[in-house]
């Protein structure tokens, strides 16, 4: 089951104040709370959604985010006939593989790969046609902003990761609110529990 | 988010008093260091019009580290003068299509391109829904990929890093409001969160 904003944020208020900060609005927290939570989904892609994502001819450069205005990471890429495509990890591979690959025209997708959050590569383009492909990304959750209305919203991440944004959220609140012996002890622990996180991403 | 909303961001969770005509200044800097990162935050892609007889370039200022360039239908290779002197003892007067990109001798992001280019470059034409890296991609341009310093559109599960990494330099400044522990705090979690989401030095 899934931990809803309002009693999660409530527990952030909770550590807060007993490590020493001072009281804080309940809107503040629960946005603080949101942001974390959307840091702690880019960084591990646990909330992700699909896109019939169209593309043009003779062109292997997308800005994807204006295309998919929710997206962080591309996950997949895969035809509509579930075909899944390649992910190629760096720039240097595609160079190494074709240097006129920016360019390159073809039938058939064989690589995506994807630069910073902003650029996504397919390539070869196709030539003169469109098509479309199922792309699986993760997605910015929901911008928690008022404590009363989003009371009952669940939060999207699951149950251990809440956790994590929990800790950066408090860090930040202890921090603003001068308890900083605790903010920088909660900092010390905050690197040990993301260090495996930090090996799931490097994986 | 753009720039002011990360002033509006950091004002909120910084300690008092917020100094937001510093906390400007040093935002400039810390946009044009993310910008540098192995993998920045933000990335773009822009083109960039050549004249035949002329090799060396400037690219727009918010290009602050260019990852790659392109030419024509071709990804450039990054090149240096050694590599240049071996390959040509006169390669300063070779003229063609350019096919490498170097930054030796050049000052901030500055470049050359080699051979010099001999074509000058067809305008784009910015129709609407023109496509300029697909099929208006206009011949003799060339594209360059870079760390971008924008003021517009930040991602925004990278503001709070930004803010933060800035809020460090803006309370560690001699000042009435000089707080060393608050901003080594903001300073460590900046980093805890970059490296978190990705974003590396």
């Amino acid at each position: 089951m899934s931990r809803q904003a309002g009693p999660t944020t409530e527990i952030l208020l909770r550590r807060v104040w007993e490590q020493g900060g001072s009281a804080i609005a309940p809107d503040f927290a629960m946005q603080t709370l949101s942001r974390c939570q959307r840091i702690v989904n880019a960084a591990l892609g646990r909330v992700v959604d699909i896109y019939a994502f169209p593309t043009q001819g003779q062109t292997t450069i997308y800005f994807y985010r204006s295309i998919i205005t929710d997206a962080i990471d591309i996950i997949s890429v895969r035809t509509l006939a579930g075909r899944t495509i390649l992910k190629v990890d760096s720039l240097e591979e595609l160079f190494a593989y074709s240097p006129t690959w920016w360019r390159a025209t073809g039938a058939r997708l064989e690589f995506w790969h994807q630069i910073a959050r902003d650029i996504l590569i397919l390539y070869p383009a196709h030539a003169t046609d469109t098509a479309t492909y199922n792309i699986i990304y993760s997605k910015l959750t929901t911008d928690l902003s008022d404590f009363a209305a989003h009371y009952d919203t669940d939060m999207e991440l699951p149950d251990d990761d809440v956790d994590l944004a929990l800790i950066l959220a408090e860090i930040i609140l202890l921090l603003h609110t001068r308890a900083y012996d605790a903010a920088l002890k909660l900092l010390e622990k905050a690197k040990t529990k993301i260090a495996p996180y930090l090996k799931e991403l490097t994986k | 988010m753009n720039r002011a909303d990360l002033t509006t961001l950091a004002a909120s969770y910084a300690i008092t008093p917020f100094d937001a005509d510093a906390f400007d200044r040093y935002l400039e800097d810390t946009l044009e260091e993310c910008a540098r990162y192995t993998i920045p935050p933000h990335v773009n892609l822009a083109l960039q019009s050549v004249t035949a007889g002329t090799s060396e370039y400037t690219p727009e200022a918010r290009a602050i580290k260019i990852l790659a360039a392109f030419f024509g239908s071709k990804q450039l290779s990054l090149t240096d003068i050694p590599d240049l002197e071996a390959y040509n003892d006169d390669w300063r007067n070779d003229t063609d299509t350019p096919w490498a990109i170097s930054f030796d001798e050049q000052s901030g992001s500055d470049y050359f391109l080699y051979p010099e280019p001999n074509v000058t470059s067809n305008a784009f034409i910015p129709l609407t829904d023109a496509d300029p890296f697909g099929r208006d991609y206009p011949a003799n341009n060339t594209a360059l990929l870079y760390g971008d310093k924008r003021d517009m559109d930040i991602h925004d599960y990278t503001a709070l890093s930004i803010v933060l990494k800035t809020l460090s330099k803006e309370f560690t400044r001699p000042s009435s409001h000089r707080d060393k522990t608050f901003s080594d705090g903001c300073g460590l979690l900046a980093d805890l969160i970059f490296s978190l989401i990705g974003v590396t030095l």
